[in-house]
């Protein structure tokens, strides 16, 4: 009896040896052997072609390189990036999936409960911002308008294009807006007031720049704290000054979600190393002298943010008192029938 | 203007750039005639072939391929009954039945010609008009977007096949359908049901590959016969070719409309290019002699939906490059294209580079010439897909469906809808509803909604008194009418004779 039961308990004792072996030695890998030969996808929440998508692109091979994984781009439009981001939450933590994620539209969605919102910003490893839109106030050529000065003091209501920054600018400035909504897209709108149907809009100085060449449209301020780069001369609604302490917190709050921009983010629970190295790794491809000129050739400029800071900014803005959080939904959904 | 006229042909008038014409023009047809892959997919694609190119070489190589996309969409929608891109369906309508009457030559040659002959008429006019697009771009407002889609929405009695009020059914079960998801204008989600596919409602390649490939998959795998089996076996011969072209060149007032409007619906921004060809088709019925042949195989059925496809691409070329603002998210996609190359289309464009718009407009024109040339030589090796056995071609077909409808957004469920939507359109075919018409009302239902109330909140109620809104009411108004009239015109004459 015993010598049938050597083998067994030799098997038995092989097989868990193995299994010790094995269990160390994928404890022991370090992230970057980790990440050595994998396939990390890299998710866009919206179609080919757009801004998400080419940046998307456009980093893919810096960051597979310095990964030593090969990176592959996957278009899951819907819900504009709210599909992908849903997905993302309930996805397997082993960090091999990427997604760029409109953080400024999942903050406000998030914020509001939007509809088919089924994320918690607070719970996601931020890895990196890479793009933030520094937004600007346009008038149209053909309207009255020009000056703050002139929107303020205007008569009949402002016909601005209806965006978060711009819900946000007429609540705290108070101004006479009549917000449009149903434009498909910075296009449409910025056609719309090269028309002169409608008065004002608010984009980002990157996307604008082209159009404001022409003088059909009139750049006026930037919202946030920063001049736009392309829009140097425009100054900030900072600036301006004698801003009461409401407004500063509606401004604030417009700035902070700003902060988040355009993030690559991952799956929920990913071991804390590895989160760690894809933050250095993305930390170094965003500040490579190269990658930024590779971007600034195509008109994508990047503006990098560390995961550390986008997580405390995601904390920042979610953590606002049931009150505010209550004048922002209302404010926000007002529009809604 | 002849400065530019003469520095565009220096540049684009080179062996270098003819020659990559015909290799793109191959890829273009390609993609076309892949069933819901659309000129989209093919852009997508072909933009990282692009880097390191010459400007010019680049941009004739994309402008090349994305603009005959629609001249291969046609003969699958003619041979097969199932349409290339979304875009083509319209050309199912009458194309498909000369098919089964064994004509499928005699289609595809006036098919191919009005493609042709469309996208330089198309060009011609956009050249004519580039220096005046400002103030035609600038006049079109919301409210006329609005006006164009209801004008579309007149004409989907025209699509009913005989019958008016089964189309008008079928057009209203595509507005209803076009409903789901995200309200145009608040944003509020609609009939999503708690799904995130529904989140931006149903998607027009699953509506599009459903309604027409799967009934006629079904019919091919249940009866076993050939597509070409209903009339007497006419030979595919280059006679019958022929034909088809000389009635494109004697039809030449019907193609030139439907060009006109093709253009005309590419520049305005907003319409879309889907709705083109639609309109061209329920214009042609409406103004032809003898209306109660459309639908049952009247060439005048193929060549103006496929005359104004072509045409509307050198007018949607328009806002892209006079005001740097995409009409389209294909030309959203060539505008990244021109970054890429070291061009910028801006307010200024057309003035410092009216020779590259012209070079353009030239490469359309030609790869549309080339594309013809390319495949009526082989129209008669093509046809005869239609004498294969429908139970090795039905299968085939199947398999082509299944991946088109998934690589058009990496979505298994747009498979799945595939499949919802090919119920519904075997139900429509048994019943005699109009397919085209259900695609109409899909694609222009939400459009007319948002743009109503876009108007109505920047102009208010009076927006309807905008001069060229206030034409294109009367010419709704017209269009309502006059077919009315008519009808009871013939009936009276009936009732006396």
């Amino acid at each position: 009896m015993t010598i049938r039961f050597l083998p067994h308990l030799f098997t038995a004792i092989l097989a868990a040896t193995v299994l010790i072996a094995l269990g160390n030695s994928a404890g022991a890998q370090s992230p970057d052997q980790y990440y050595e030969d994998k396939t990390v996808t890299f998710v866009v929440g919206f179609g080919p072609g757009g801004g998400y998508d080419t940046y998307t692109r456009l980093l893919a091979p810096y960051v597979g390189e310095r990964l030593g994984a090969t990176v592959v781009v996957k278009n899951q439009p819907g819900g504009r990036g709210m599909v992908a981001l849903n997905q993302l939450v309930s996805g397997k933590p082993d960090g091999l999936t990427i997604m760029f994620a409109p953080g400024h539209f999942a903050a406000f969605a998030q914020l509001v409960g939007q509809e088919g919102a089924r994320f918690d910003l607070a719970k996601l490893p931020w890895l990196a911002r890479a793009v933030r839109a520094n937004e600007i106030v346009f008038v149209s050529a053909k309207s009255p308008y020009r000056t703050i000065e002139d929107l303020a003091n205007a008569k009949e209501p402002i016909k601005f294009s209806a965006s978060q920054p711009a819900i946000i600018l007429c609540r705290a400035l108070h101004l006479n807006c009549k917000q449009i909504r149903g434009y498909r897209g910075s296009k449409q709108f910025v056609l719309a007031a090269i028309r002169g149907e409608i008065d004002a809009f608010t984009l980002a100085g990157s996307s604008a720049r082209k159009a404001a060449e022409g003088g059909q449209i009139i750049p006026v301020f930037a919202l946030g704290h920063q001049r736009s780069q392309y829009f140097k001369d425009t100054p900030t609604i900072f600036e301006r000054g004698n801003l009461t302490a409401e407004q500063k917190w509606w401004f604030g709050l417009e700035d902070d979600v700003r902060n988040l921009g355009r993030a690559f983010v991952t799956t929920p629970g990913v071991a804390a190393d590895r989160v760690a190295y894809l933050r250095r790794v993305f930390s170094q491809v965003l500040n490579d002298p190269d990658v930024i000129a590779a971007a600034d050739k195509i008109k994508r400029p990047l503006s990098y943010l560390s995961g550390e800071e986008v997580e405390k900014t995601v904390g920042k803005v979610l953590s606002m008192d049931a009150e505010r959080r209550r004048q922002v939904r209302d404010l926000l959904l007002s529009g809604r029938k | 203007m002849l400065d530019a006229l003469i520095l565009a042909s220096q540049q684009f008038l080179q062996p270098s750039v003819l020659l990559l014409m015909v290799v793109a023009v191959p890829i273009g047809l390609l993609f076309g005639v892949l069933p819901g892959v659309s000129g989209l997919t093919a852009l997508a694609i072909l933009i990282p072939v692009i880097y390191g190119m010459e400007p010019v070489h680049g941009l004739t190589f994309l402008l090349a391929a994305h603009a005959v996309v629609t001249t291969g969409g046609s003969v699958t929608s003619i041979l097969l009954g199932i349409p290339g891109s979304t875009l083509n369906a319209a050309t199912v309508m009458d194309g498909h039945p000369l098919s089964r009457q064994g004509k499928a030559g005699y289609a595809i040659g006036a098919a191919l010609t009005a493609s042709a002959l469309g996208g330089v008429i198309g060009v011609i006019v956009l050249v004519v008009l580039l220096p005046f697009l400002q103030p035609i771009i600038e006049a079109f407002g919301s409210p006329e977007v609005f006006f164009l889609a209801v004008f579309g929405i007149v004409f989907i009695g025209a699509l009913g096949e005989g019958q008016p009020l089964k189309g008008l059914m079928a057009g209203g079960l595509g507005v209803f359908l076009s409903t789901f998801g995200y309200q145009g204008t608040t944003g509020v989600p609609r009939f999503w049901l708690d799904s995130d596919y529904l989140l931006d409602g149903f998607r027009l390649v699953p509506i599009g590959l459903g309604l027409f490939a799967v009934p006629q998959i079904i019919a091919l795998m249940s009866t076993g016969k050939p597509i070409a089996s209903g009339g007497q076996n006419h030979d595919v011969s280059w006679a019958q070719v022929g034909e088809g072209i000389k009635t494109v060149v004697r039809r030449w007032r019907l193609l030139l409309g439907s060009s006109a409007i093709g253009t005309f619906v590419g520049i305005v921004p907003g319409v879309g290019g889907d709705t083109a060809s639609f309109v061209s088709y329920g214009w042609a019925k409406q103004t032809s002699k003898n209306p109660d042949e459309f639908g049952k195989g009247a060439i005048a059925g193929v060549i103006a939906p496929e005359a104004s496809n072509n045409a509307k691409e050198g007018g949607s070329l328009v806002p892209t490059l006079a005001f740097g603002i995409p009409g389209s998210v294909a030309m959203a996609m060539l505008f990244g294209a021109f970054l890429i190359l070291g061009l910028e289309p801006g307010p200024y464009f057309l003035r410092d580079h009216m020779d590259i718009a012209l070079g353009l407009a030239f490469v359309v024109a030609a790869a549309n010439l080339i594309a013809a040339i390319m495949i009526l030589p082989a129209v008669s090796h093509i046809s005869l897909l239609t004498r294969v056995p429908g139970h090795v071609l039905g299968p085939l077909l199947l398999v082509l469906v299944v991946l088109g409808a998934y690589a058009s957004a990496n979505n298994p469920v747009d498979v799945l809808f595939v499949f919802v939507f090919g119920a519904l359109g075997f139900v429509m075919t048994r019943l005699g509803f109009s397919r085209p018409a259900l695609m109409l009302g899909f694609v222009l239902g939400s459009m007319i909604e948002t743009y109503f109330e876009i108007s109505l909140d920047a102009y208010g109620p009076w927006f309807v008194t905008r001069p060229i809104s206030a034409l294109l009411f009367v010419l709704i108004l017209a269009g309502i009418a006059v077919p009315m009239a008519r009808q009871m015109r013939r009936r009276k004459d009936h009732d006396h004779g």
